[in-house]
C-alpha cells in the first residue's frame, strides 16, 4: 500500500481545514472573545496534525503541534486575542500552506518551522507565567495516535494465497482502511506466507477490517493489537496466535483518534456550530463521481437496448415497465449531475484573508460583504474560478478603493464597501464582486494604454466602454498592476481568459466616483456528454453514448447493396450503413473499416462504419469555433486525456444527410 | 481597436514573422503568444485555409495557413510557429514559417494601403530596405471579407 | 440472474463451464474460443460477467483482459487458471479482473465465484 495513494485526499482536505482556519482566525480577530471560535480553531488544527503526522509529515505536524498550544492556552484563558498572535498564527498558516503545495507538487515536505516554533512558543510563555505551566510535561511530542495492527491469516490449504491477499488488500484499499502492508501489493507476486500484517488508517475499526477480510475465501483468523475477532470461515483450522496486548492500554486509536473528546470534556457542552460552519455532507472522491458518471452511461446504453427489445415484444404490461425505468433512469442521471454541484463558498472562503491582508498592506479600510455563497456550481466550474475571482477581489482593493482619507475628502463614508454575491441566473450563476471606490476614469486608462505601447482608439475622450475594453487587452494590466499587490502578472485579461474557457464572460461596470462591479457570468454546469470514442480515418471521433445502440464487427456481418446504397443486413432486418470517414471527413478512410456503430436518431437507425473502437469516455464538450465553417455532421469538440481533440458527431444531422442522399452512395461497397 | 487610422502615437511594436520570401506584421498587442508548430486535428472545413483545431489549455481554436489566406507560396517551415492572436471575440492561431523579431517602428515608416482585393492586409512599414506588411488580425479569419476578394 | 459469456479455447471446458453457470442460476449469453473473438464477444454483448481462460491461441487471456477492462473499465471477469499460474492470476486481479477460480474446480465454486464478481 503506497501512501501516495492518499496524498491527493491529504492535501484536499488540509486545504480546506487552512481554509476554515484563515477564516476563523480572522473572525476571532472581529470578535476576539468568542470561546467557541476558539473551540473549533483548536480543533482542526488538531486534525491537521493528525493527519500530517499520519503521513509522516514532521514539519507540518511539529508546527501544529505548536499551534495547538497556543490555542489551547487561549482557550483556557478566556481572553481577547491580541493582534500579535493572530499574525503570527496567520504566519503558520501560510507556512503550512506552501508545506501543502510543495507536498502536491513532488510529494515531499519543504517546510522550515524553527523560526516560527520560538515566536509561537513566546506567545504560550508569554501568556503563561500565571497559569500552571504546560510546557514541561509536553516537552517531547506527543504520540500522534497509534494506527490499527492487524493480522489476517490464510488456510495454509487455501490455493493461490498472494491472489487471496491481494483481494484483502485492494478491498481494503478501495475502503479507504488501508494505510500500509507487509507484505505490499507490489511485493505478492511469488509471495507463499500465510498471514499479513495490515497497518490501517487512523479510525478505522477491526470491524470494519474484519468485515472485508471475512468476505475473502480462505481467511481463518483477522486479529488486531490485543483484540481477536473469532474466525469468519467456518473452516478455521488454523489459530492465529493472539498478539500481545501493547503495553501501553492508553494507546487504543480510539481514544487518539478523537481529538475532540479531550475538548468536549473540559467542561463545556460538545458545540452545536460555532463559527466554523460543520456542513452536513459526506466526502466522495472526485474520482467516484466521475465513476458514477462513467455508470450512468452504461445505464443509458443499456436502458436503449432494452427499449429496441420491448418494443418488438407483446409481454402485457412491458411498454409500461419500460416508461417507468427511462424515468427513473433520468432522475438518476439529473442527480448524477447534481452531485457533481459544489457551493461556491468553496472560493469564497479565501476572500476574508485576502482582503485583510491586502487593506492592511495597503492600508486601506476594507469591509467586506459575501452574499450567495450557497449558490452551486459544478465542482469544476468552481475549481477554475478562483483565480479570477481572487483577481478581480484584488484589482478592486488595489485600484479602485480608495485611502479613507481620499474617500473623506470626496464626502464618502472612511470605510469602503466591497460586496460580493453569487446568485442564479436563468441556466447561468452570476458572480459579482462590487466597490464604492473611484471607479474607472477614461481618461486615465487612455494614459497609460498610450504608455504601454497599446492602440488607443481615436477621438478625444474615450467612453467608459471604450476605457473598460482597454483594460481588457493582454499588456494593460500586466504593467500596470505590478506593484506587489496585484502583480504576478496576469491581468483581467487573463481573468476573462480564463472564465471564457469555461464557457462564461466578465462584464465591468463602472461610475466614475461611485464605484466598479465587475460580473462574472458562469454555465451551472459544463457540458459533460457520455461518448463511445472511435477512431475513423486515424483520427478521434466521439459518438454521444445515448444514441448509441450497440456495435459490431463489420466482418461477421452481410454488407448488401439495395437502391444504390449499403445496407447492413442482419437476422432481424436491414439497416443503413454509412461510412463515417466520407460522411465526417469527405474521403475514404486509408484502411477499410471494421466496426460498425449502430446509433438512433428519431426512428432511423444508422449503421456507422468506423476503424476502430476506442471506448467509453466522460467527455468535456466545447464549442467548435465559428471560423472553422464546419457543414460536416459534428457538433462540438472534446479534448481526450490523451490531448487529441475527439470531434463529437451530431446523430440528428447525420439522419438528415443519410436519408437525403437516398441515391448516392456514402456506404462501403459490399 | 483599430491601430490603422491612429496618427501621430509615436513607435508601434510589430511582432514580425516570415511567409514564404515575405515579411509581415501584428501589433504587438494583438498577439497573444507563440508557440511552436503542432500538427492541428483536422476538420474538412469548407474554408481551405483552416488547417484544422488545436488545444490550447483546454480550449479549442482553430489554426490558419496564413500562406494558403494570402495567396503566397509556404516557405520551407523548420520553424513553423503558431501566432496565437485575440481577435473581437475569438481567439485564434496562424501558422507562419517562422517569427523572425519583435521590430519598433516609427508611425512615419508605416503606410496604409486602401487595395482592394489586400485581404486582411492594412499598412506596409518600410524599414530601411525592408518592406512589411502589416496585417489587420481581424480580417483574416473573416468569411465575408473572403468572399470579397476572392 | 447475470448474463455470462464463457471464454476457453477447449470445447470441452467451455460445456463444464457454461453448464455451471446455468445450473447456478445464470444465462450464458455467449460463447468464445480465443482472446480476439473473447473482445469482440464483449463488445457485441456487454455481458455481466466473463469467464476468462489465461492460456488461449492467439490472444491469450491476460491480454484480452485488458481490451476488455480498458473498452469497459467496469467489466466484470472472473480468471480461470490452471494451479502453476499464480502469478499471471495475480496480475490478472491487478489489471482489474474481479475474481477467480482455479482448474479443475467443483461447479459450487465457479457459481461462487460468478457472484462474488457481480459483488
Amino acid at each position: 500500500m503506497d501512501p501516495n495513494e492518499y496524498l491527493p485526499m491529504f492535501v484536499a482536505e488540509c486545504r480546506e481545514h487552512l481554509q476554515e482556519l484563515n477564516l476563523a482566525i480572522v473572525a476571532l480577530e472581529q470578535t476576539p472573545d468568542d470561546p467557541e471560535g476558539v473551540d473549533a480553531i483548536f480543533r482542526v488544527v488538531h486534525s491537521v496534525k493528525g493527519m500530517a503526522g499520519t503521513m509522516g509529515f514532521d514539519g507540518m505536524a511539529r508546527l501544529t503541534h505548536e499551534m495547538e498550544e497556543v490555542f489551547e492556552l487561549i482557550r483556557q484563558r478566556r481572553g481577547a486575542v491580541e493582534r500579535e498572535a493572530i499574525d503570527i498564527v496567520l504566519a503558520c498558516l501560510d507556512e503550512l500552506s506552501a508545506a501543502l503545495d510543495a507536498i502536491e507538487r513532488d510529494g515531499h515536505e519543504v517546510i522550515d518551522p524553527t523560526p516560527l516554533i520560538p515566536r509561537l512558543q513566546a506567545l504560550v510563555r508569554g501568556r503563561d507565567k500565571d497559569t500552571a505551566s504546560s510546557d514541561d510535561d509536553e516537552a517531547g511530542e506527543p504520540p500522534l495516535g497509534e494506527p490499527l495492527n492487524v493480522r489476517v491469516v490464510f488456510d495454509e490449504a487455501a490455493q493461490m494465497r498472494s491472489v487471496l491477499a491481494y483481494l484483502v488488500l485492494s478491498s481494503l484499499r478501495e475502503r479507504g482502511l488501508l494505510e500500509s502492508s507487509s507484505p505490499t501489493e507490489d511485493e505478492l507476486d511469488g509471495w507463499d506466507g500465510t498471514a499479513i500484517e495490515l497497518t490501517c488508517v487512523r479510525g478505522a475499526t477491526l470491524d470494519e477490517v474484519n468485515e472485508v477480510a471475512a468476505g475473502t475465501e480462505g481467511v481463518v483468523a483477522v486479529s488486531a493489537d490485543g483484540e481477536h475477532v473469532a474466525p469468519p470461515s467456518a473452516s478455521a483450522a488454523v489459530g492465529a496466535e493472539p498478539t500481545a496486548p501493547d503495553e501501553a492500554g492508553s494507546d487504543q486509536p480510539e481514544a487518539v483518534l478523537l481529538g475532540d473528546a479531550q475538548t468536549d470534556d473540559a467542561g463545556h457542552e460538545p458545540l452545536p456550530s460555532a463559527s466554523i460552519a460543520r456542513v452536513r455532507t459526506v466526502r466522495v472522491d472526485a474520482e467516484r463521481l466521475d465513476q458514477l458518471m462513467h455508470c450512468m452511461g452504461e445505464l443509458v446504453v443499456h436502458r436503449t437496448q432494452l427499449a429496441s427489445l420491448v418494443a418488438q415484444s407483446d409481454v402485457p404490461g412491458i411498454g409500461q415497465a419500460m416508461q417507468e425505468l427511462e424515468r427513473s433512469s433520468q432522475t438518476l442521471r439529473a442527480i448524477v449531475m447534481k452531485v457533481r454541484m459544489i457551493e461556491v463558498a468553496a472560493v469564497f472562503g479565501r476572500l476574508p484573508r485576502l482582503v485583510r491582508d491586502l487593506a492592511g498592506k495597503l492600508g486601506k479600510d476594507v469591509e467586506l460583504s459575501l452574499s450567495g455563497a450557497d449558490t452551486e456550481l459544478d465542482r469544476t466550474v468552481v475549481d477554475a474560478i478562483g483565480d479570477p475571482l481572487v483577481h478581480l477581489v484584488r484589482n478592486a482593493i488595489d485600484h479602485g478603493i480608495e485611502s479613507s482619507a481620499d474617500r473623506v475628502r470626496a464626502g464618502k463614508p472612511a470605510t469602503a464597501q466591497l460586496r460580493l454575491s453569487a446568485r442564479q441566473a436563468g441556466g447561468g450563476v452570476v458572480i459579482s464582486v462590487a466597490d464604492d471606490g473611484c471607479g474607472v476614469d477614461p481618461a486615465a486608462v487612455a494614459a497609460t494604454a498610450r504608455a504601454r505601447g497599446l492602440a488607443v482608439p481615436p477621438g478625444d475622450e474615450l467612453t467608459m466602454e471604450q476605457a473598460i475594453e482597454l483594460l481588457f487587452t493582454p499588456g494593460f494590466s500586466t504593467a500596470r498592476t505590478r506593484t506587489d499587490v496585484s502583480g504576478r502578472g496576469v491581468g483581467l485579461d487573463a481573468a476573462r481568459e480564463a472564465v471564457r474557457a469555461l464557457g462564461g464572460d466578465i462584464a465591468l461596470q463602472s461610475t466614475p466616483g461611485a464605484g466598479t462591479a465587475a460580473e462574472i457570468r458562469l454555465p451551472l454546469t459544463l457540458a459533460i456528454t457520455a461518448a463511445l470514442v472511435v477512431e475513423v480515418d486515424g483520427q478521434p471521433f466521439a459518438v454521444p453514448l445515448d444514441r448509441v445502440e450497440w456495435t459490431l464487427a463489420l466482418a461477421q456481418h452481410n454488407v448488401r447493396m439495395a437502391a444504390g446504397r449499403a445496407m447492413l443486413v442482419l437476422a432481424d432486418g436491414v439497416i443503413p450503413l454509412c461510412d463515417a470517414a466520407t460522411v465526417l471527413t469527405g474521403h475514404e478512410a486509408s484502411v477499410p473499416p471494421e466496426h460498425a456503430v449502430i446509433v438512433r436518431s428519431g426512428d432511423t437507425q444508422i449503421a456507422l462504419a468506423v476503424g476502430e473502437l476506442i471506448g467509453q469516455r466522460e467527455l468535456v464538450t466545447r464549442p467548435l469555433p465559428p471560423e472553422l465553417e464546419l457543414s460536416r455532421p459534428v457538433s462540438a469538440g472534446a479534448v481526450l486525456s490523451e490531448g487529441a481533440i475527439a470531434l463529437l458527431v451530431d446523430c440528428e444531422a447525420l439522419a438528415r444527410i443519410v436519408s437525403r442522399e437516398v441515391s448516392t452512395s456514402h456506404g462501403i461497397a459490399a | 481597436m483599430s491601430p490603422v487610422d491612429r496618427a501621430g502615437e509615436g513607435a508601434r511594436q510589430l511582432v514580425v514573422f516570415a511567409v514564404g520570401n515575405e515579411e509581415y506584421a501584428l501589433t504587438i498587442g494583438e498577439v497573444q503568444e507563440i508557440i511552436r508548430f503542432v500538427e492541428p486535428r483536422t476538420v474538412s472545413s469548407d474554408a481551405d485555409w483552416i488547417l484544422g483545431v488545436i488545444s490550447l489549455r483546454g480550449r479549442i481554436i482553430p489554426v490558419c495557413d496564413l500562406a494558403k489566406r494570402l495567396g503566397v507560396p509556404r516557405g520551407e517551415a523548420q520553424a513553423a510557429k503558431i501566432i496565437v492572436v485575440e481577435s473581437a471575440d475569438h481567439t485564434v492561431g496562424i501558422v507562419v514559417d517562422d517569427v523572425t523579431e519583435v521590430l519598433t517602428v516609427n508611425e512615419s515608416e508605416i503606410e496604409s494601403l486602401h487595395v482592394a482585393g489586400s485581404r486582411g492586409t492594412q499598412a506596409i512599414a518600410k524599414v530601411g530596405e525592408r518592406l512589411i506588411v502589416l496585417l489587420a488580425s481581424e480580417s483574416i479569419f473573416d468569411s465575408t471579407e473572403l468572399a470579397d476578394a476572392v | 440472474m447475470a448474463r455470462v459469456l464463457v471464454v476457453d479455447d477447449a470445447l470441452f471446458m467451455r460445456r463444464v463451464v457454461s453448464d455451471a453457470v446455468a445450473a447456478g442460476g445464470h444465462e450464458v449469453v455467449g460463447e468464445a474460443a480465443n482472446g480476439v473473438e473473447a473482445v469482440e464477444r464483449f463488445m457485441e454483448l456487454r455481458p455481466d460477467v466473463t469467464t476468462l481462460d489465461i492460456t488461449m491461441p492467439e490472444k491469450d487471456g491476460l491480454t484480452a483482459l485488458r481490451e476488455i477492462i480498458a473498452l469497459d473499465p467496469g467489466a466484470r471477469v472472473v480468471m480461470c487458471s490452471a494451479l502453476g499460474q499464480e502469478s499471471k492470476v495475480l496480475e490478472a486481479m491487478k489489471a482489474g479482473a474481479k475474481y477467480f477460480v482455479v482448474k479443475p474446480f467443483e461447479e459450487s465454486r465457479l457459481v461462487a465465484a460468478v457472484n462474488k464478481a457481480i459483488g
